[in-house]
């Protein structure tokens, strides 16, 4: 086991060192003047030449890259333009504001689809299981967007249960029950899209495991039902479940960014979003960078916690 | 097996689209035709949009603002600036199945060159390849599309460079897997013993057997480009107005979502039925070519 993390850790370092490589040369790509985007407005030649070598926008690319990613080791994403503040202290409210919404919407999805795909499994062909395996289909693939106004359409409009907008109310101090208030649409609306896949999923390996023959066997041996289930059935379902949760924070991630944007939710996904809008190049490198990261980092979640499950993963 | 001829290419699937395959396939699968029908009239409404539009998408009729679904005349309705919403989704069509399979067309050509050049040659090649890849698989699939529009600047052809770029890796690592494992079966072998070259082997035996199965995976993403490529119109990035797009007239329906929810309650809804549709027609089709994964 030590040596499988060892050989995982070491592998996602080359692709972390890519994905700022990418970053990188996709926003130093971007046409147009960098000082142009950087003041705003059209300065003389020698004010330009001043800017770029105030920012070092005049060193060669290689030699700008160094010096990124040198700050980056050090933790400094470096200064917000359009915040007049550094990005770090910019991201770092935002990256706990979206740690909460997608971790509710991750239990809500886990707990939605667990139940949703075993009831389905268990009542397999029937009704229920159509019923439950339709709906899914649809919430899976609506776009994230489209179900966060679905939902504050019906649960805020018209019903009036939830506020629509933010993350607290604007009057009053912050507190948790206001909070709490404000989660609900949002991370339902992140929920919905794993949710149908984790329930997809579930569905399928709960049939196939409970059709298995070691299953059978245990059966045969005499355990009582709750012990197969704990013992043998849960085990072996879970695998697969855990691989596609791992994924589907990703994608959590993707929809995350949308639900933000039609929420204002303060998050990362909204940071990002604000930060193309104004072609704030450092925010948007710094806020696809922790995404990015973010995403590498649960994937590697997601296979050590398999291979704990399932000591076969190892080998492969 | 071994003793064939390497005569011609071994098309053990390209076989199964001739004749009247698709007829009797069309006839037992009736959800797959039904999805096929839908994309067909889909794909006929749009293309003939400007002929059988009721209005033009961008007449504004301010007396007519706000009306609801079933407004004679507006038979679903108007916006917030009185545009018929049928005009609109007609026309909105147009860009939602270019922005849905324009982006699927580049990618699965560029995919198939890279996955069969990393699968048949292997190697450092290989390497070379799959760790660009793995680079892109990094990047969850909304953060490179946001980020490639936001580099590229706005507009249809930026969004159809950026999902292009994005589900990439995606058909890549399919089409090499499946080069791998033909390149294990016994045709390939006869080809290479009657002398083919490498040329010759990708693109006469290989190719044929790897790009049908890649039908049935194209065909669901299309329908998830179109949710994606939506979702950058909706954020402002793509199609920009006053032309009319799925995902823009969902962002603008947002704006009067209190007075005229229809407004964005249409336009969503068809890109939820178009995106469920191509995933049930891949699903469909993953069938025809191969039986065997019937769910």
């Amino acid at each position: 086991m030590g040596r499988y993390v060892l050989r995982r850790s070491l592998a996602i370092i080359p692709v972390l060192i890519g994905v700022t490589l990418l970053v990188f040369a996709a926003i130093h790509a971007l046409p147009g003047s960098k000082v142009l985007s950087i003041v705003g407005f059209q300065v003389s030649p020698e004010m330009v030449a001043r800017i770029e070598s105030y920012y070092g926008l005049d060193q060669p690319m290689h030699v700008q890259y160094a010096r990124y990613m040198g700050h980056l080791l050090s933790g400094d994403l470096g200064y917000s333009i359009s915040r007049k503040s550094q990005v770090g202290s910019v991201l770092a409210p935002a990256v706990a504001n979206t740690a909460i919404l997608a971790g509710t919407g991750l239990v809500l999805a886990v707990l939605a689809g667990l139940i949703g795909g075993f009831a389905a499994a268990f009542h397999a062909g029937s009704p229920v299981d159509r019923g439950i395996t339709s709906l899914m289909l649809i919430v899976g693939t609506a776009p994230p967007f489209w179900l966060a106004l679905v939902l504050i359409l019906v649960l805020s409009i018209q019903l009036e249960l939830f506020p629509a907008t933010g993350m607290y109310s604007p009057r009053g101090e912050p507190n948790l029950p206001d909070l709490l208030h404000h989660l609900v649409l949002p991370a339902l609306a992140v929920a919905a899209q794993p949710a149908a896949i984790i329930a997809k999923v579930a569905r399928s390996a709960m049939l196939e495991v409970r059709g298995a023959e070691f299953v059978t066997a245990a059966r045969a041996k005499g355990l009582p039902r709750s012990r197969v289930f704990s013992g043998h059935v849960l085990r072996n379902v879970l695998s697969p479940i855990v691989t596609i949760t791992g994924l589907q924070l990703g994608y959590l991630v993707g929809g995350v960014i949308f639900v933000e944007v039609v929420f204002g939710w303060p998050g990362i996904g909204f940071q990002l979003f604000q930060s193309i809008l104004a072609r704030d190049i450092t925010l948007t490198m710094g806020a696809s960078l922790i995404i990015a990261f973010a995403f590498v980092f649960v994937n590697f979640l997601a296979d050590l916690i398999n291979a704990l499950l399932d000591p076969r993963h190892e080998v492969q | 097996m071994v003793a064939c001829p390497p005569a011609g290419p071994a098309p053990r699937h390209a076989a199964r689209w001739r004749g009247g395959r698709l007829a009797i396939w069309l006839r037992r699968d009736k959800l797959a035709a039904a999805c096929l029908a839908f994309v067909l009239l889909v794909i006929l409404v749009s293309i003939l949009a400007p002929w059988i539009s009721p209005y033009h998408p961008a007449e504004n009729d301010f007396d007519m603002r706000y009306a609801g679904v079933g407004t004679p005349g507006h038979w679903l309705g108007t916006d917030g600036l009185g545009r018929d919403v049928l005009s609109r989704l007609m026309w909105g069509g147009r860009t939602s199945l270019l922005i849905g399979f324009l982006p699927v067309l580049i990618a699965t050509l560029a995919s198939v060159a890279l996955g069969m050049i990393a699968g048949y040659f292997g190697g450092l090649i290989d390497d070379v390849i799959m760790r660009c890849l793995d680079v892109l698989f990094a990047f969850p699939m909304v953060l490179l599309a946001l980020l490639l529009v936001g580099v590229l600047g706005a507009g249809v052809g930026s969004v159809v460079i950026a999902l292009a770029v994005v589900i990439v890796p995606y058909i890549s690592r399919v089409v090499r897997t499946a080069v791998l494992s033909e390149l294990a079966m016994d045709y390939v072998l006869a080809a290479r013993a009657a002398g083919a070259s490498n040329f010759e082997l990708l693109s006469r035996e290989l190719l044929p057997n790897v790009v049908p199965p890649l039908l049935a995976y194209a065909t669901v993403l299309v329908g998830i480009v179109i949710v994606v490529g939506a979702g950058l119109s909706y954020l402002g990035l793509g199609v920009q107005p006053p032309a009319a797009d799925w995902g823009l007239m969902v962002a603008e329906g947002q704006q009067v979502l209190r007075e005229a929810p229809h407004v964005t309650i249409v336009p969503g809804l068809m890109i939820v039925v178009l995106a469920v549709v191509f995933n049930l027609l891949g699903d469909g089709i993953r069938d025809l070519l191969d039986p065997r994964l019937r769910t």
